[in-house]
């Protein structure tokens, strides 16, 4: 069936492309990182035709996703997971226990995000901007004025919601990739505000002194009690969002991304329900902010770049657009590889560009996504 | 008065930068519909190249514009180079999927390349030499210009009247257009639509890789992150004058530098790099097809 | 003013660029009619559509909905939320979403299958009972238009004639009272036309008024009972069937003997 390729087929398909990279690494690398930058290129292109030949470029159903079809088995493995992230706290060193935070974090922001990249396929590049603005609002509200948690919470949540509805009804109406850059705009500027609002957010220094989340009996939280709260977060974050996939509401949004045409036709306000869509996103990750910041007990504009926002992105697509689970266990790899994979910590973000680059390229719907 | 001819020089030249790298937006938007976030990427690599040329030659203190006019080529060979791969490893394979699928792509290239260049040439600042012909300044009456600023402006001038007589007066330039106007059409016309949208890239890199090693100069130093910000503010350049209109990203890219360096010297300094971002909300949500768009976007 | 006129479209035109796309158009429809709307290509009928249904606003005229309410300038899910629905000449559907679920979006904004926060994070009797109904209406409906042994494909897995089909079953859960359908019969094989004839005829007897727009004559003498002729976006002539199929500036301008 395979006929044997010519030698000018295999020299344009495998030499010529790793020549080419060595000569334009080369000058950027040195002689012997490009000619690993070239063999690197090499057997990208073998695994990329091996793929391609055997079942077009874009391949039907994971095997992975094939077993968690059936609907028992999801509920075994979410039962599973739980128990896990309860005992978790109870197992892992200090050291641990921060990444396990860290990873609930990037789950809270992840799943966030999804509600806007996944479910209506609104690209937002400046997510991490509403993450700030909850961070920030704890931060003042409880290193200056000495408000409580509970109630710094919710302010925290209502001002990245508040801000989002502000960025949300002129940019809606742009098209796919002008909103997507309006949002980074809008991030920006949130983030040189930060920097430059020195009354307010004491510029590049940060604030300092946040103090930790207070419960009754409990007391200040830390270690593993803090944790603990997050987790509690995680699961009230997708119990809620789970119940709207269910509901008339996740409907809407599967409806406004499948076609906005015929949604209008049936009723449906496209504008309104993107605009609820975007506060509910912003909501959840100024919730995040909030936790975030009484965490660290310090908040300052550099933990709220551009690259976060990105990461956060890279997140969802990994896991899955639109699929809670999969943005889930995106958040959970983008935080442990990267720890597992400390001796490379040079080569991180180059791994993590490949790494969206050849989602898009083999699996733009993500490890558990839905073929869309 | 002094004060604001000052800026407007200042702005000049820094407009003049922003538009070169706005043209390789422009021309792939408007042959692809993609936003290139990579492109800004293969600005800093030319500044690299630049200096490599710099490194190669042995240019010192004295050194004269036959230096330059190396360096110049060099970084624009190499930006051509890296701008040509990343059209054809990373965008070629998806050009058929969503836009949104590019547009993570594009993102993706972008912060390769950053820490592929990171990797290579270390994270902190590597500084150009400092040349004695490019440090002479005019003073007029209190104003000041260096050769620098002249030669910044006037390369810049040059370059896109070459484009332009490039895209309007030669076939490739026609097929550039066809492309850009109907795909499906220009193929059957017997357009080799692949090696349009190449050759768009490819001079596209080239003009980012000339304004990377110019602003080498103009800077003295060149780092891994210098692509990020300048392609935005580029981008909003290119928004700016209608994106996919070449002569309009080029009016967009000196306005720009005007009203930031003016924003920065009569509003605040602080929030110089914000102006950037207003303007390209602001353009977006009121005219996105430019200051000199005809339709609707 | 109410004299039993569903929706009078008065006096409508629409530039595109220098181009009128209608140019001065009056239709009225009365209660109980099946008006259909027919003339070449590009004589401006899915234009006249997208003006009733606000996808595009008018350039000037009014369009009037049961005597009261004016519909020019408004969002398209306003007019849908007045009873109005349309099919697309292309097709609209949610084509990576089950067949079943297509219809269930469909009645989503009724208020009988409606409910509140708090039925829905908890998922109380009320929400139980609620998507139960639009489950069973969605079947219902797909058993009527002969399609209740595919609710659990991907419409976009559908063949052409039963998406279109389809598309009717979601209108029809949406309880409209004026349905536009654009070109509802093209594409069709002689059975499926069959079976439109027929649904169409049911869809009148509930007392719904059908707006279409067609082309094949034998279809519209079937089941339109008026029939007005657009050309170059103007109307060219009105009146029953029999009367338009001798009409001589009709016959010119579908031959071009002009």
């Amino acid at each position: 069936m395979t006929s044997v390729p010519s030698i000018r087929t295999l020299f344009t398909t495998y030499v010529l492309p790793a020549v080419w990279t060595a000569a334009i690494a080369f000058p950027i690398m040195g002689f012997s990182r490009a000619t690993a930058a070239a063999l690197f290129m090499l057997a990208g292109i073998i695994v990329f035709t091996v793929i391609t030949r055997r079942r077009g470029l874009r391949r039907p159903h994971g095997l992975l996703r094939a077993r968690l079809e059936s609907s028992r088995a999801v509920r075994h493995a979410w039962v599973f997971v739980l128990a896990a992230a309860i005992a978790a706290p109870l197992l892992l060193n200090s050291y641990s226990l921060d990444v396990f935070t860290s990873v609930l974090f990037y789950m809270m922001l992840a799943l966030g995000l999804n509600l806007l990249v996944g479910d209506l396929g609104l690209l937002n590049l400046g997510y991490i901007a509403f993450y700030g603005i909850g961070a920030y609002t704890y931060a003042i509200l409880a290193a200056r004025f000495g408000i409580s948690f509970w109630i710094a919470l919710a302010a925290g949540g209502a001002a990245a919601s508040v801000f989002s509805l502000i960025i949300a009804i002129p940019t809606l109406r742009l098209r796919g990739d002008y909103l997507a850059i309006a949002t980074l705009g809008f991030g920006e500027i949130v983030r040189i505000v930060f920097n430059n609002w020195d009354s307010l957010t004491n510029g590049p220094n940060g604030i300092m002194n946040v103090p930790r989340p207070w419960l009754p009996w409990i007391g200040f939280l830390s270690g593993m009690s803090f944790t603990y709260l997050v987790l509690c977060f995680v699961i009230l974050q997708v119990y809620v969002l789970v119940r709207i996939k269910q509901c008339r509401f996740g409907r809407y949004a599967v409806a406004i991304r499948e076609n906005e045409r015929a949604s209008a036709m049936v009723g449906i306000n496209t504008y309104a329900v993107k605009t609820v869509y975007f506060m509910l996103s912003a909501f959840f990750g100024g919730v995040a902010g909030v936790l975030f910041a009484s965490k660290q007990m310090f908040v300052s504009p550099d933990s709220f770049t551009f690259i976060e926002s990105v990461y956060v992105l890279a997140m969802v697509i990994l896991g899955g657009m639109g699929n809670i689970a999969g943005v889930m266990l995106g958040a959970f790899t983008l935080v442990v590889l990267p720890e597992l994979l400390r001796g490379f910590v040079v080569y991180r973000m180059l791994i993590f560009a490949l790494l969206l680059i050849t989602m898009m390229l083999f699996r733009p719907e993500g490890l558990l996504g839905k073929k869309a | 008065m002094k004060i604001f001819i000052q800026q407007v020089i200042n702005g000049l030249t820094a407009g003049s930068v922003y538009a070169l790298i706005a043209l390789g937006y422009t021309m792939v938007y408007g042959i692809i519909e993609l936003i290139n976030f990579a492109h800004g990427e293969i600005y800093m690599i030319g500044a690299y190249g630049g200096l490599l040329v710099l490194a190669l030659v042995g240019a010192h203190h004295t050194s004269g514009f036959g230096t330059i006019l190396l360096a110049m080529t060099g970084g624009m060979f190499l930006s051509m180079a890296y701008g040509l791969s990343v059209e054809k490893f990373a965008y070629k394979p998806i050009r058929n999927s969503s836009r949104l699928s590019l547009l993570i792509t594009a993102l993706g290239a972008s912060i390769f390349l950053q820490n592929f260049v990171m990797i290579g040439q270390g994270a902190s600042d590597k500084s150009y030499v400092s040349l004695a012909v490019l440090n002479t300044a005019f003073n007029i009456h209190g104003v000041s210009v260096t050769v620098n600023q002249v030669l910044i402006f006037a390369v810049a001038l040059a370059v896109m009247l070459l484009l332009d007589l490039f895209v309007n007066r030669t076939m490739t330039g026609w097929a550039m257009k066809a492309v850009s106007q109907d795909p499906v059409t220009a193929q059957l016309v017997g357009i080799n639509v692949n090696t349009v949208i190449s050759i768009t890239f490819i001079v596209g890199s080239g003009l980012a890789g000339v304004a990377g090693v110019l602003i080498g100069f103009y800077y003295g130093m060149v780092n891994f992150s210098i692509g990020y910000l300048a392609g935005i503010k580029a981008f909003t350049a290119a928004v700016l004058g209608g994106i996919g209109d070449i002569r309009g990203a080029m009016v967009g890219g000196l306005l720009l530098g005007l009203m930031e360096s003016l924003g920065a010297a009569y509003i605040s300094p602080d929030y110089k790099d914000a102006f950037a971002f207003i303007i390209l909300i602001l353009i977006l949500l009121i005219k996105p097809s430019g200051l000199f768009g005809k339709g609707q976007a | 003013m109410d004299d039993g006129t569903i929706l009078s479209i008065t006096d409508i035109s629409i530039m595109f660029g220098g181009l009128k796309a209608l140019d001065r158009v009056t239709i009225g429809i009365r209660k109980g009619e099946v008006l259909c709307i027919i003339g070449p290509n590009g004589a401006g009928k899915t234009t006249l559509f997208n003006c009733i249904t606000g996808f595009l606003r008018p350039t000037s005229g009014s369009i009037v909905y049961r005597g009261a309410v004016e519909l020019t300038g408004r969002k398209p899910h306003e007019i849908a939320a007045h009873g109005i629905y349309r099919s697309f000449q292309n097709l609209a559907l949610f084509t990576n979403v089950s067949v079943e679920d297509n219809v269930m979006i469909g009645g989503l904004r009724r208020k009988e299958f409606s409910y509140s926060i708090t039925d829905m994070l908890i998922h109380t009797p009320v929400f139980r009972a609620r998507e139960a109904a639009l489950r069973q209406e969605a079947a219902d409906l797909l058993a009527f238009v002969g399609l209740a042994g595919k609710k659990d494909r991907k419409a976009g897995e559908l063949s052409y004639g039963e998406r279109k089909l389809l598309e009717l079953a979601r209108g029809l859960i949406t309880r409209p009272q004026l349905l536009l359908l654009d070109e509802p019969a093209a594409g069709l094989n002689p059975t499926e036309k069959t079976e439109l004839v027929r649904a169409i005829g049911r869809i009148r007897e509930q007392s719904i008024n059908v707006i279409l727009i067609e082309h094949d004559m034998r279809f519209v003498s079937d089941i339109a009972n008026w029939i007005v002729v657009l050309d170059y976006g103007k109307k060219l002539a009105e009146g029953l069937p029999d009367d338009i199929k001798k009409n001589k500036a009709v016959i010119e301008a579908y031959l071009g003997t002009r």
